[in-house]
């Protein structure tokens, strides 16, 4: 039994550096949901950035407002809308990705892909016209020249990624509600500390907040270096 | 083997307003043309749309000879314009002359021996491996103008090449546009006075209230530093 | 970042908030587990108590294990669980007194229509989970330390091989979304009697398996130990206490209805804790 704050925290950091198994299971989902919904969605979502920011096209605005909208949804909300998608009942039930890591992964991909698009969209609008021009006229065909415009836009571009995950890998409503906590297998971070808490068990739940503090801190270091760099050059 | 640039009927509108209305222009191999106007014209839109980087709201633009294979989304290769401002990729002042060398497919070898001299036509050699955004403004100017320059082209677009440039620069650009035409190239430069370098042209354009006319016919005039 | 520092205000204004509720006399602050508040029992009994005794008792519903903690941290002034060993070791450590049992309801069995482990009707639990283990079938377990998942485990432990098969699914939330995602997954679970009754219109699942001596669920209240704790309410907790064992409670508990169907039993006179 955990008397005060002290103790509780000395527990944690126990438990962490003694690789307690459970406890570095639920890390391992974490992470492995999150990187490859990151990495489902960030080249689709720059794309779409790019193409809000560089061609004109009629309507264009909408879809920007559009996109900043879904940003605003509640984590709870996309998960309850893929909930209903995914439940047995529901038109994607037969697929029986209910409580799985696959719909997990759905789920991280939905709520980070607004933010990657309106990211990388700002990121690519902060890029002059003439980059693309010059990169044509240069020689580049259309594909390259993308690819030009976004090494030009790296740092900013790096920094939306890192945005997305920060923001998936400490999500709780959306993992909860379609991951299901189900022990060693979609328990992730978030959905462990909610259930620690709940049990009133906050040795894990600080060992966890602890990853996450600590990831937050690095993401949000790395960011900054990048920020630094960017503006040196 | 020069090329040949022939432009009919392009009209650009902006909204209600109409920038210009040209009925014919044409470019041919050696030609040097000096584009004058004043500020807001057109002359920067009119020599977007005749490189290919702008579209004519009507009107059509023709190089001949036609280079383009059927898939490819490349312009014109041949044709290369300069912006008023350059931009200037990140990366080195090395990097930045390579860009359009790697895209020709050459040689590591070749775009090697390409940019040092083109580092050297443009006196940066020794900011080579330096970040091409410290450069200063007329460096970037000169840096620009190589990296268009290396790349060899039949018909050159030059957007107030010399409002940046000191005394010297402007000489050596001035002698860079007099090799490019001895070599069978054709030049086209916009500016609003005269410098040595419109002094070059022998084809002299105005670009007002939306016609192009031309005035001057001089013979070919060569420029000796 | 700012997840953070919401976190860290939000406990002390809720810390500072309960501080000043405590002061006031004529609060009680009675902890107890989610089933039985989302049963609605307390929704009915509760007013009446209130009405008497002219005070407000705030529940807090969480787990047992956390309704237990919070006892034993002097957060409340009266805990009213279902996990007699707990119970009986939080008695014996000092942190509660004057256990008394309240009412008990019972734990059933559900699970597909199907029914691939074949335990429909059987009279043991034990044999029925053993069919569920044996067949590997799905069964999402609670997980969450609450008094239904202790009951769980105690089940299993009685069984030949306990819970060790792959498809057991420790899923650590309420009944209700158990419930919910045993349905989804067409897997068995244990569910209290009341939590069931709730849900059952919207689930395809059936009951399979009740009547078990097992199976029953008993409740005690428990009044935090006042020397333990300054500011603790003692004489509201032993009121609530009484009321609750008192013939009327009695009474009202036993004709508390969900689709007409009885959900508790008042126990104050026989010890059914002690099963
Ligand atoms: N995208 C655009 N939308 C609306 N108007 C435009 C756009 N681009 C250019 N214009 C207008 O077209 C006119 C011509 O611009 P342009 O840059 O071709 O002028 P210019 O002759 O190069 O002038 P300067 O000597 O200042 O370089 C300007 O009045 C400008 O406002
Ligand atoms: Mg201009």
């Amino acid at each position: 039994m955990q008397e005060n704050l002290l103790e509780t925290s000395i527990l944690s950091l126990e438990l962490l550096f003694s690789f307690d198994a459970e406890l570095w299971d639920i890390i391992g989902v974490s992470f492995r949901v999150s990187m490859i919904a990151i990495s489902i969605a960030t080249l689709p979502a720059i794309l779409i950035g790019f193409a809000l920011a560089m061609v004109d096209f009629k309507g264009r605005w909408m879809v920007v407002a559009l996109f900043n909208a879904l940003m605003a949804v509640p984590t709870v909300v996309v998960g309850l809308t893929l909930y209903l998608l995914l439940s047995r009942s529901g038109p994607f039930g037969d697929l029986h990705l209910l409580f799985t890591q696959p719909a997990m992964i759905i789920g991280q991909v939905a709520l980070a892909f607004p933010l990657l698009v309106c990211m990388s969209h700002s990121a690519f609008q902060s890029i002059d016209k003439r980059a693309w021009e010059t990169a044509r006229t240069l020689g580049a065909n259309c594909c390259y020249a993308v690819i030009t415009i976004m090494k030009e836009a790296r740092f900013a571009l790096l920094a939306s990624v890192l945005a997305g995950f920060g923001r998936i890998i400490s999500e709780v409503g959306c993992s909860m509600m379609i991951g299901g906590n189900i022990m060693s297998y979609t328990r992730n971070i978030p959905t462990a500390i909610a259930l620690e808490t709940s049990k009133g068990m906050f040795a894990q739940g600080i060992a966890l907040g602890l990853v996450l503090l600590i990831l937050a801190l690095l993401l949000n270091f790395t960011l900054a270096s990048i920020r630094g760099k960017g503006q040196l050059v | 083997m020069g090329v040949e640039l022939r432009a009919n009927n392009l009209i650009k509108r902006y909204g209600a307003r109409e920038l210009f209305n040209i009925e014919e222009l044409k470019v041919q191999e050696g030609d040097s043309l000096h584009l004058s106007g004043d500020n807001g014209a057109g002359k920067t839109t009119l020599m977007k749309i005749l490189a290919g980087l702008d579209k004519p709201c009507s009107g059509e633009v023709a190089v001949t000879p036609n280079m383009k294979s059927k898939w490819s989304t490349r312009l014109h290769p041949k044709v290369v314009y300069l912006h008023q401002t350059p931009y200037i990729f990140s990366g080195t002042v090395a990097a930045n002359l390579a860009y359009g060398l790697k895209l020709k497919g050459l040689a590591n070898k070749q775009i090697k021996e390409k940019v040092s001299h083109a580092l050297a036509w443009a006196r940066l050699e020794e900011l080579a491996d330096h970040s091409a955004h410290s450069l200063s403004g007329g460096e970037k100017q000169r840096l620009a103008l190589a990296r268009a320059w290396v790349l060899a082209p039949g018909l050159l677009f030059l957007d107030e090449p010399t409002a940046n440039l000191d005394q010297q620069s402007v000489t050596s650009v001035a002698d860079l546009i007099d090799k490019m035409l001895e070599g069978g190239a054709a030049v086209m430069v916009s500016s609003h006075q005269k410098n040595p370098v419109t002094e070059l042209c022998y084809r002299q354009l105005l670009l007002s209230e939306g016609q192009v006319t031309e005035f001057g016919h001089q013979r070919k005039v060569r420029h000796h530093a | 970042m700012k997840k953070w520092i919401t976190g860290a205000v939000t406990v002390a204004v809720l810390a500072a908030s309960s501080a000043m509720c405590a002061a006031e006399e004529n609060i009680i602050r009675l902890a107890t587990t989610t089933s039985t508040y989302n049963s609605g029992l307390l929704d009915k009994l509760l007013p009446e108590f209130e009405k008497i005794h002219k005070v407000k008792v705030q529940v807090i519903a969480v787990g047992t294990g956390k309704a237990l903690r919070m006892g034993q941290a002097g957060d409340v002034d009266v805990v009213m669980t279902h996990a007699p060993k707990s119970e009986k070791k939080f008695v014996a450590s000092g942190y509660g007194v004057n256990p008394r049992s309240v009412m008990y309801n019972d734990f059933v069995i559900v699970g597909p229509k199907a029914d691939p482990a074949n335990i429909k009707g059987k009279e043991s639990v034990t044999s029925a989970l053993e069919g569920i283990s044996d067949k590997n079938a799905t069964f999402i377990s609670r997980g969450d330390d609450s008094g239904t998942h202790k009951k769980e485990l105690s089940l299993w432990a009685e069984t030949a091989k306990g819970k060790l098969f792959t498809n057991y699914k420790e899923v650590g939330q309420g009944m209700g979304k158990v419930l919910q995602m045993a349905d989804e997954l067409e897997a068995y679970t244990i569910t209290d009697r009341g939590t069931w009754l709730a849900y059952k219109s919207r689930m395809q699942l059936i009951l399979l398996v009740e009547g078990d001596t097992r199976l029953f669920n008993p409740y005690q209240i428990i009044q935090i130990n006042p020397e333990k704790h300054n500011g603790v309410n003692s004489i509201g907790a032993k009121a609530l206490s009484d009321w609750f064992v008192s013939k009327v409670g009695q009474e009202m508990i036993n004709d508390f209805r969900i689709n007409n169907e009885a959900l508790f039993y008042g126990s104050a006179n026989a010890d059914v804790a002690n099963n």
